[in-house]
């Protein structure tokens, strides 16, 4: 007799998608590390070390990064929803507007813990390839090559939350998207 | 996966505007915040397109696998 899995709901549903959860976590870590390796290589030409705060620029310009982690978070975003238009789960749901809304909390949470995610090996990293948090208030910065223009007053955790809200918001616009599109003709039309 | 593609590359500038954060982009006076707008409003209208679908869904005439 298959046994029944008790929990809260979105950690059950993390021990029903080990695999894809792991492949997520480490292909994100790739998309970070592939920015990594660009960002060492740009200080090797530019001779002048990035800020983290250039490295985060970096992340929400660079096509690469948000295409490995958009895919990865659809793609565990699929894995969570799988079961979710089957017979039994429909007929548990007192509501349909209220099982959008579960959905949608859900890939919220998701969006939430990738953008996290993200932000925090892009922080460790960006302390790995340069020397400080936030250096554009100073001439020998790349903030300054590309603008020639000071900025001191801007705080490092202006740009942390701007960034990582801006990597929110793509991914949840991404996956609300690939859910509408779920909903309207109940076939996996992206995975 | 089209769709993916489509959105995240340059016609992300049709759907939802820039979201690169440059430091050009934090250099000029106007405050980057308001980059992320199109894309909260754009979020929010899948979300209430949704619900209002939500309600009109019918479940019965779905092929189940």
């Amino acid at each position: 007799m298959k046994r029944i899995k008790t929990g809260w709901y979105p950690f059950r549903s993390v021990g029903q998608n080990r695999f894809a959860f792991l492949l997520y976590l480490f292909l994100s870590l790739i998309g970070a590390q592939i920015l990594f390796v660009f960002e060492q290589e740009r200080t090797m030409v530019l001779q002048i070390p990035p800020s983290t705060a250039d490295v985060l620029c970096q992340a929400t310009r660079s096509y690469f990064f948000r295409t490995v982690v958009g895919l990865i978070t659809v793609y565990y975003v699929w894995c969570m929803t799988k079961y979710d238009f089957t017979v039994p789960f429909i007929l548990r749901q007192k509501d349909k507007r209220r099982m959008w809304l579960r959905q949608s909390g859900r890939i919220a949470g998701v969006c939430l813990f990738t953008s996290a995610y993200a932000m925090a090996v892009l922080c460790i990293e960006g302390r790995l390839t340069g020397m400080d948090w936030m250096n554009w208030g100073d001439v020998h910065s790349h903030f300054y090559l590309a603008t020639e223009t000071l900025r001191p007053d801007i705080p490092f955790w202006r740009v942390w939350l701007l960034s990582g809200a801006g990597i929110f918001l793509m991914l949840f616009f991404l996956c609300m998207l690939w859910l509408l599109c779920r909903w309207l003709t109940n076939r996996h039309i992206v995975g | 996966m089209l769709l993916w593609i489509s959105i995240d590359g340059e016609w992300a500038f049709l759907f939802i505007g820039r979201l690169d954060f440059t430091p050009i982009s934090w250099a000029g006076s106007v405050p980057p915040e308001i980059r992320l707008l199109p894309i909260a409003v754009g979020c929010l209208t899948v979300l209430a397109g949704g619900l209002f679908y939500a309600k009109r869904k019918d479940f019965l005439n779905v092929q189940q696998r």
